[in-house]
C-alpha cells in the first residue's frame, strides 16, 4: 500500500512532467477566463503559450534520458519523447496562430483550455502504454476538437463541419473500441507491454478475432486519420472551422493518432507484423489516390489543404504498411521516417493555412483566385506560401522532398516497390494543383490595385518561424535526424 | 452441448408467456370483462385534473435539453466515485488524493456552468 | 462450457459475443442509413454499448479473466456520455440555425 511519503518521492511526477504541466495550465487559464471577463483577453493565450514552452522544455529534458514508465500507464522513451516535443512544438504553433483573432473576429474564449486541453489528451496519446490511457486520450483530442470546430456556433458553415467531424469521429471510436474489446478478450490485459508478450500467441490461438481486431482498430482510427475511405468529413470541418483549428486538425490531430497507432499495432501485433500489415498498405495506396485526385478540381483554399492533408496521410501510412515486410532491425528506419515526415508536414501545413488566412482575410472569400497577383501585394507571403507548397508537393531542397525520399528509399529497401510507385505517381498529380497556386501568386492581375496584405505581428512570427523550419529540416536534416537516429526506440 | 439446448427451452417459456399475459390481459379478458359507457368527459386525456389545453406534439424549451446534458455529464461522473467509495480502506490516501483532484476537477465544471449562466432559467 | 449465473441458466460466451456483434451491426446500419440526427447519435451509442458488452464479457468469461475490462466500461461509459452531451449540444447549436435536426439538411459545404 503506497503510503504519503512513498508517492510523494516517485519520480513519475517527472514521467508525468508534460502531461500534468499542460493539465494545471489548462485549469489555470480556464479558471482566470472565469474571474476576468472583460477586454481583450488574449494575455490568455500568452499563458497558455508560456505553459506549452515549460512542458516543452520538460519533454526535451526526456530525450535520452533513460527509458522509464509510472504506474505502468505513461512512459518515457524515444517514442514518446519524439511525438511529445511534436505535439508540443505544434500546440505552441497553433496557439500563436490564434493570436491573429482579435476584435469582431475573435473566437470565443474558450477555445484556448479547449486547445490545451486537447493537447494533454494527445500527450496521452503519444505517451501512454494502457489501452483504457490510450483511448480516453483519443476521446480528450477529439471531443475537444468536435468543440473547437464548431467554436464560431453562429456560423452555420462552423456548426456543420463540427457536427459531420462528431458523428464520423464518434463512429470511429465506437469502431476502435469493438476492436480493442476483442485484443482483450484474447489476451485478458489492456496493457501493451503484456499485450506484447503474448502477442504470437494469441496469433496462433485465435488468427481470426486478431485480425478482425486489427482491422477494426485501423479503421476505427482510418476515421481520426481522415484515411480514405474515412476522410468524408475532412474538407467540411476543416473549411467551417477557423483557420487556426484547421491548421490544427490537420497537423496535431493527425501526429497524435499515428503515434497512438504506431505504438498501439506495434505491441500488439509485434510478432505476426507480416501477417496483418499489408491492410495498412492497401489503405495508404487508395487514401494516397483518391487524396491527390479529389483535390485537382478544388477551387476553396482550405478544401484543398483539406484533400492535401488526406493524400499526406496516406504517405505517412506508407512505413506502417512497410512494417509488414520488414524485421525488427529495420524498425528504427521506419520510425525515422515517419517521424521526420510528420515534423515536415507539421511546419508546412500550419505555414500553409497561415497564409491561407492571411489571404482570405483581406480578400474575405476562400476562393483561390484570390492568391492572384499576392507576389506583387506581397513579396514576402509570395515566397513563403511558395516554400510551403514546393515542400508539399516534395521538390528538393524541401523538409517535404527529404521526407518523401525517405519513405521512397524505405519501400525500396524492403522490397515492396508498388507502394513506392503509388507514392510516386501520385505526388507527380499533387505537382499539378500545388504549382497550380504558385501560378496563380506570380501572375499579373492590372485591374488589382496594389494594396499591400496586412500582417499582424504573430501572424508574420508564425509564418517565418514556418519558413525556417521547412527550410531547417530540407537543408540541414541533421538537426532533425541526428537526434532521432540516436534515440533509444523501445519495443 | 444437451444440457445446453434444455436450459433454453425456460427462456423459451418465459418468452411466450411473457408475450402471452400482456396480450391476453390486455386484448382479449379486458373488453370482455369492463363495462363500456363511454362519454365525452371520460374519453378527454388526463392532465391531473386540469384541462386538458392544447396538443401533446407541443416543442420543449431548448433550456430543458442545457439542464438534461449538465446532469447527464455530473451524473456519470459520479460513476467513478461508487468503486473508489467500495474500496475506499484498501486504496488509502493517494486514491483520496487523486479523487479529491478528481472533484476539484469537477468543482471547476461547475463553475465554468455558474459562470457562463448555464443555471439561470430566462 | 463456460457458464455465467449460476447452475441453473448457464449463460455461454458465444451468445453474449453474438449479442454484442448484433447490437453492433444494428448501430452501424442505422448510423449510415437513418436521416435523423438523434438517431444516428442514438445508433452510435449502440455500438459503443457493444463494445462494452464484449468487454464485460471478457472480462468475467475471457482467455485470461481480469478486472480491467469492467474498469475499462466505466471510462467507456463516462466517455460516451461525454461525446453525446457534446453532440446534442451542437445538434441544439445547428437547429437554431437551420430549424431542422435531418442529416440531407447538412449541405451548406460545396464543391
Amino acid at each position: 500500500m503506497p503510503n504519503t511519503i512513498d508517492w510523494l518521492h516517485q519520480p513519475y511526477w517527472m514521467t508525468m512532467g508534460p502531461l500534468l504541466t499542460l493539465v494545471v495550465t489548462a485549469f489555470l487559464v480556464m479558471v482566470l477566463e472565469l474571474i476576468f471577463r472583460n477586454g481583450d483577453r488574449r494575455w490568455l493565450t500568452g499563458i497558455s503559450m508560456l505553459g506549452t514552452l515549460v512542458a516543452l522544455g520538460v519533454a526535451l529534458g526526456h530525450f535520452n534520458a533513460q527509458p522509464s514508465q509510472a504506474l505502468n500507464t505513461v512512459v518515457i522513451d524515444a517514442f514518446s519523447s519524439v511525438f511529445s516535443v511534436l505535439i508540443l512544438i505544434t500546440v505552441f504553433l497553433v496557439l500563436l496562430f490564434t493570436l491573429d483573432y482579435k476584435g469582431s473576429n475573435r473566437l470565443a474564449a474558450e477555445h484556448t483550455y479547449l486547445l490545451l486541453f486537447a493537447a494533454v489528451g494527445a500527450l496521452a496519446m503519444a505517451t501512454a502504454v494502457d489501452l483504457v490511457t490510450l483511448y480516453v486520450g483519443l476521446e480528450l483530442l477529439s471531443i475537444a476538437s468536435y468543440v473547437l470546430v464548431a467554436v464560431r456556433r453562429k456560423s452555420t458553415h462552423s456548426v456543420e463541419g463540427g457536427i459531420k467531424y462528431m458523428l464520423m469521429g464518434a463512429l470511429g471510436s465506437a469502431v476502435l473500441l469493438y476492436g480493442i474489446s476483442f485484443i482483450y478478450g484474447i489476451s485478458g490485459t489492456t496493457n501493451l507491454m503484456s499485450l506484447s508478450a503474448v502477442a504470437v500467441t494469441m496469433y496462433t490461438t485465435y488468427p481470426a478475432i486478431t485480425v478482425l481486431g486489427f482491422v477494426l482498430m485501423l479503421f476505427g482510427m482510418g476515421f481520426k486519420l481522415s484515411l480514405v475511405p474515412f476522410h468524408m468529413w475532412t474538407p467540411d470541418a476543416y473549411a467551417g472551422a477557423p483557420s487556426a483549428i484547421s491548421s490544427f486538425l490537420a497537423t496535431l490531430s493527425k501526429s497524435a493518432a499515428f503515434a497512438m497507432l504506431l505504438r498501439m499495432l506495434l505491441f500488439i501485433f509485434n510478432g505476426v507484423a507480416d501477417k496483418v500489415f499489408f491492410w495498412a498498405g492497401i489503405l495508404a495506396a487508395i487514401t494516397m489516390v483518391v487524396g491527390n485526385f479529389i483535390a485537382l478540381p478544388q477551387r476553396n483554399m482550405k478544401r484543398l489543404l483539406a484533400f492535401s492533408s488526406v493524400a499526406q496521410a496516406g504517405y505517412i501510412l506508407v512505413p506502417f504498411a512497410l512494417i509488414g515486410a520488414s524485421t525488427v532491425q529495420d524498425w528504427p528506419s521506419l520510425f525515422d521516417s515517419i517521424s521526420f515526415y510528420l515534423f515536415a508536414y507539421t511546419f508546412m501545413t500550419v505555414g500553409a493555412f497561415a497564409v491561407v488566412h492571411i489571404v482570405s482575410e483581406q480578400k474575405h472569400t476562400l476562393d483561390s483566385d484570390a492568391l492572384i497577383g499576392l507576389y506583387h501585394r506581397s513579396p514576402w507571403l509570395a515566397v513563403a506560401l511558395s516554400i510551403f507548397m514546393l515542400s508539399l508537393a516534395g521538390m528538393p531542397l524541401t523538409a517535404g522532398f527529404l521526407g518523401k525520399f525517405y519513405i521512397f528509399s524505405n519501400t525500396v529497401q524492403l522490397h515492396t516497390p508498388w507502394l513506392g510507385i503509388v507514392l510516386f505517381a501520385t505526388s507527380v498529380v499533387s505537382f499539378y494543383y500545388y504549382l497550380g497556386w504558385l501560378r496563380k501568386v506570380f501572375q499579373h492581375n492590372p485591374e488589382e490595385e496594389r494594396v499591400a496584405v496586412p500582417i499582424s505581428l504573430p501572424m508574420n512570427t508564425l509564418v517565418a518561424l514556418c519558413v525556417v523550419l521547412t527550410l531547417v529540416l530540407g537543408l540541414v536534416p541533421a538537426t532533425l535526424l541526428h537526434p532521432l537516429l540516436n534515440a533509444h526506440w523501445v519495443y | 452441448m444437451f444440457q445446453y439446448w434444455n436450459d433454453y427451452f425456460f427462456v423459451v417459456l418465459f418468452l411466450l408467456l411473457g408475450i402471452f399475459l400482456p396480450v391476453a390481459a390486455i386484448w382479449v379478458l379486458g373488453p370482455l370483462l369492463r363495462p363500456k359507457h363511454p362519454t365525452v368527459a371520460k374519453n378527454t386525456p388526463y392532465e391531473s385534473g386540469v384541462e386538458p389545453v392544447g396538443d401533446a406534439h407541443v416543442r420543449y424549451n431548448a433550456r430543458y435539453y442545457l439542464f438534461a446534458l449538465m446532469f447527464v455529464v455530473f451524473d456519470v461522473e459520479t460513476l467513478f466515485l461508487y468503486p473508489w467509495a467500495a474500496s475506499f480502506h484498501q486504496l488509502g490516501l493517494f486514491a483520496l488524493t487523486e479523487m479529491l483532484m478528481f472533484i476539484l476537477m469537477l468543482v471547476i465544471g461547475l463553475a465554468y456552468a455558474w459562470r457562463k449562466k448555464v443555471l439561470e432559467w430566462s | 462450457m463456460t457458464g455465467l449465473g449460476g447452475p441453473l441458466f448457464p449463460i455461454p460466451t458465444g451468445s453474449l459475443l453474438a449479442l454484442g456483434a448484433l447490437l453492433f451491426c444494428i448501430g452501424l446500419f442505422g448510423a449510415l442509413t437513418r436521416k435523423n440526427l438523434i438517431i444516428v447519435l442514438v445508433s452510435i451509442e449502440l455500438m459503443l454499448n457493444a463494445a462494452n458488452i464484449n468487454l464485460v464479457t471478457f472480462s468475467r468469461l475471457g482467455v485470461n479473466p481480469s478486472l480491467s475490462g469492467q474498469v475499462f466500461s466505466l471510462f467507456t461509459i463516462t466517455v460516451a456520455a461525454a461525446e453525446i452531451a457534446v453532440g446534442l449540444a451542437l445538434l441544439l447549436a445547428i437547429f437554431r440555425l437551420r430549424r431542422s435536426s435531418e442529416v440531407q439538411d447538412l449541405n451548406v459545404h460545396k464543391w
